[in-house]
């Protein structure tokens, strides 16, 4: 007897099979196994519109001409958009002749911008209207608009152009002393 | 994962393995919306959606938003394992748009994903997703930005490709 223990085939084998299963378990819990990185892509857009300023300039002012009104006694003096010459309401009239009495009129102002595109336009309620020499304010009010583009709202034509016109209505109060009479008024146009 | 799915192919052999797949979708786009500025200008747009604005001013914020990608692991189909999943993504410098007078371009990537709130175009960021147990594991995020224009004259929209290149690692979780 050499005292070397024989062992059965079958026996190695299954030692052989526990041995890897050991190795695997051993490796797999020391450093996580790797998947090699799989890479894909996506094709995303990233987009942004830029549109022209608004601007707005000041063509024709508002004009109500030379007016008067009688003794003791107020009136109005209306300039409307698109209309030339004015009207008067009350004891007021104007002081003008032949081709003079077309001259009051509305104030115009051209608008330019993006093609297209809506506007608004924001005006005051009412204007103040002062005169040297300590005459007393007259307000402008019932301020109307009209705009060639017409529709139903303001919007900017093909070449990002168009054009409005403000009117409105002078009070002159009873035994206005005579003066010339100035205002400047703020409007604001706004892409919708 | 590879030693894996051979252990799990061999003790089902009569059914087919379908084989794991990685996609990343662009779900939304990164819109800046519709802004005027005189000269120069730029907007960010976040990856939660604000926005702020400098020297440019936009017609209502509505149309505004981040960009938003989906990028999704399909296991294969007798993989039962347990992943930790970890998603390098990158988003490649954006060319330089310019059209009708306005020129504009891409910086200051920003995402809502944990550790990569910032993303330089270029740059590779590193998110890792753990316990996919699913058949398919996914993680949706967003992506804002930038954009900085100078207008010449004119107007005109501006679309800047965006894309999203990412790889997937599994490692058994």
């Amino acid at each position: 007897m050499t005292g070397v223990r024989m062992i059965p085939r079958v026996q190695w084998h299954r030692i052989a099979t526990l041995i890897a299963t050991a190795l695997w378990l051993a490796t797999a819990g020391a450093a996580p196994a790797l998947a090699s990185g799989t890479q894909s892509g996506a094709n995303g857009v990233a987009s942004a519109t830029v549109i022209r300023p608004l601007g707005v300039i000041a063509l024709t002012d508002m004009d109500f001409g030379t007016i008067t009104h009688a003794p003791g006694a107020g009136g109005t003096v209306t300039v409307s958009p698109g209309v030339a010459g004015a009207t008067f309401g009350g004891n007021a009239g104007a002081v003008c002749a032949g081709a003079d009495c077309a001259l009051p009129h509305a104030a115009g102002f051209a608008v330019s911008g993006e093609p297209l595109r809506n506007y608004s336009v924001q005006l005051p309620a009412t204007i103040t209207a002062h005169a040297a020499g300590g005459a007393p304010a007259l307000n402008v009010g019932t301020l109307t608009m009209r705009f060639v583009s017409g529709g139903t709202g303001p919007r900017l034509d093909q070449t990002g152009t168009d054009h409005f016109d403000v009117g409105g209505t002078i009070t002159l109060p009873a035994d206005l002393p005579a003066a010339r009479y100035r205002a400047s008024f703020v409007v604001v146009v706004s892409y919708i | 994962m590879g030693a894996a799915m051979a252990i799990a192919g061999s003790a089902n052999p009569a059914h087919a393995a379908t084989a794991a797949t990685f996609t990343a979708t662009a779900d939304q786009p990164l819109r800046f919306g519709t802004m005027v500025t005189v000269g120069s200008g730029s907007r960010t747009v976040g990856a939660d959606g604000s926005t702020s604005n400098n020297s440019v001013f936009p017609l209502g914020d509505r149309s505004s938003g981040p960009a938003q990608f989906t990028m999704t692991y399909a296991r294969a189909s007798n993989d039962r394992s347990t992943y930790q999943l970890i998603f390098q993504f990158s988003l490649p410098a954006a060319p330089n748009v310019s059209a009708s007078g306005v020129q504009g371009s891409l910086t200051n990537f920003t995402t809502d994903l944990p550790g990569a709130a910032t993303l330089q175009p270029g740059a590779t960021a590193v998110y890792t997703l753990p316990n996919c147990v699913a058949a398919t594991c996914s993680v949706t995020f967003h992506v804002g930005g930038t954009l900085n224009v100078t207008r010449a004259s004119g107007g005109a929209t501006l679309s800047f490709p965006l894309l999203l290149l990412t790889t997937v690692t599994t490692v058994f979780g």
